[in-house]
């Protein structure tokens, strides 16, 4: 005997319920996993959306030059540096003439140059590679010239040469007797690889050790509160197209009894970092976006919470007030920065494109300004340390 | 059953400075880091006791930033206040200025 058609009815529909229940589980989890999967995309996806608009922006910026200038003659009179307070000045002079100046050629000369610190080496390579960067991104064959005349005192030549600036910017020259001594510099070099920033980082702490004046917990605190911060600043925006895009340069100053340390990148800088990152609609609302506004931009990030990294927090509008939305804590590195150098007593300085910042050994602000041309081509990290 | 004791220099890596790919060189992150050794307290339920979960050892660690503790640790602050993260992942042979270092990510914290 079979079924009554009522019991085959009944076993008929749960049949057909446990197939829609098991479509219907089946869907949820598809949807968890997209959702998961969509989220990463998302975050990815920004962060490559980031990316190119950055990338837009510095083809915007280069666009603007040609080198198709007039030659022009930079003299360098004194000392050039950010090492010492009297030579700041000569220092963004020679920024400013030199970095927008747009010439074919720029002739510097050095014959009543008395001294060229490390900062000043630092930023006359970075205006040698931001050149054949720009170079590349307008498809332009041939660089403009930079080139300089000997210096009368020949301690500037044999410091160029021991220091890794002439081999940096490809000049020609012939190996000199001097005083110098390689355990008291951390030489500068085109930084290849971002996998070469921790025998740099090396260099450098070994510098610190061997000749500040700090006690153990200073150095760790300078191993990890200042360096790497500052390393990773400049390596996150350092442009990667021939080179890494970024690169430094350490000098133990017996004399002055300081270490000089210069970080540089040839980035886009604080101010358009900023405008173009995940807070950028606040930032700008705030302080707009003109160059002559730079040294705003440096304050601003190290006052407050702000960042330009793709996963820094957005406000979206709450009910009541604009809330963060979750993300990670970022934003906080540069007061870490500033705190730890003022623990430290190191005094600090951030050149970035048009502004600048000078931060004395007790954290406050020495000296601050925007130009109206770059005073540097990307972004520079100058730390003064008090040494043996 | 004893609970785990990881060595972090020895293990993992002795420089903890970046956060996540995108930062520094990338390599050895915090992001890694948590997901290696910490993805058993990415729960809530993980967080209903105090009872300590995994020790830390510091002991071959030279560097560590204020980003890697704040993504590795400070990440778990939506889950419970400093003081009982710390009850849960033990720090051992930590230097003071490492210490503090996690310490105060624990307390600005991981997102609002």
């Amino acid at each position: 005997m079979g079924i009554t058609s009522s019991e085959y009815h009944k076993r008929f529909c749960a049949r057909i319920e446990w197939k829609r229940r098991r479509e219907a589980q089946k869907r949820a989890n598809r949807v968890r996993l997209s959702k998961t999967k969509r989220h990463k995309r998302k975050k990815a996806g920004y962060h490559n959306q980031l990316k190119s608009l950055r990338n837009a922006v510095r083809r915007d910026m280069f666009s603007k030059y040609s080198f198709t200038n007039a030659p022009i003659d930079v003299s360098i009179v004194g000392e050039v540096g950010l090492e010492v307070p009297d030579s700041v000045a000569s220092f963004l002079s020679l920024g400013s003439q030199c970095i927008d100046s747009n010439s074919s050629h720029i002739r510097l000369d050095l014959s009543k140059c008395t001294r060229l610190w490390p900062s000043a080496l630092t930023m006359l390579c970075s205006l040698k590679q931001w050149t054949e960067l720009a170079c590349s991104v307008i498809h332009r064959k041939e660089y403009p010239r930079i080139s300089s005349s000997s210096p009368e005192n020949m301690e500037i030549e044999t410091y160029l040469i021991h220091s890794g600036f002439y081999k940096y910017v490809g000049r020609d020259h012939i190996r000199k007797e001097h005083n110098y001594s390689d355990a008291e510099i951390v030489k500068i070099k085109r930084e290849k690889d971002r996998s070469q920033m921790e025998d740099r980082e090396r260099e450098i702490t070994d510098l610190v050790k061997k000749y500040s004046t700090f006690s153990e917990e200073e150095i760790e605190l300078f191993q990890c509160k200042i360096l790497p911060e500052i390393l990773n600043n400049v390596i996150e925006h350092g442009v990667t197209v021939h080179d890494q895009g970024w690169w430094l340069l350490g000098q133990y100053h017996k004399t002055h009894k300081f270490i000089s340390i210069s970080i540089a990148d040839n980035g886009i800088g604080f101010r358009l970092n900023l405008i173009t990152g995940p807070q950028g609609s606040e930032i700008k609302d705030r302080l707009g976006s003109d160059p002559e506004n730079d040294c705003d931009f440096i304050e601003l990030a190290f006052e407050e919470k702000v960042s330009g990294a793709h996963n820094a927090s957005t406000k979206d509008e709450g009910i009541i007030k604009k809330r963060y939305y979750r993300g990670a804590s970022r934003g906080n590195g540069l007061k870490h920065i500033r705190k730890t150098c003022k623990e430290c007593g190191i005094r600090l300085a951030v050149f970035s494109h048009n502004g600048y910042i000078m931060f004395n050994s007790n954290g406050e602000i020495e000296l601050k300004g925007s130009s109206k041309e770059r005073v540097f081509a990307g972004t520079l990290y100058h730390l003064t340390i008090p040494a043996i | 059953m004893a609970n785990p004791i990881v060595d972090i220099g020895a293990d993992f890596y002795h420089r903890l400075a970046n956060r996540d790919k995108f930062q520094g060189d990338g390599k050895n992150t915090a992001v890694e880091f948590r997901d290696l050794y910490l993805h058993d307290l990415d729960s809530a339920d993980a967080w209903k006791s105090d009872d300590e979960s995994i020790v830390l050892d510091f002991s071959k660690v030279t560097i560590l930033i204020p980003s890697f503790a704040n993504e590795a640790f400070a990440y778990f602050t939506k889950y419970a206040p400093p003081e009982r993260i710390l009850k849960k992942i033990v720090l051992r042979n930590i230097s003071k200025i490492k210490a503090g270092i996690i310490e105060e990510e624990l307390t600005n914290g991981y997102s609002r």
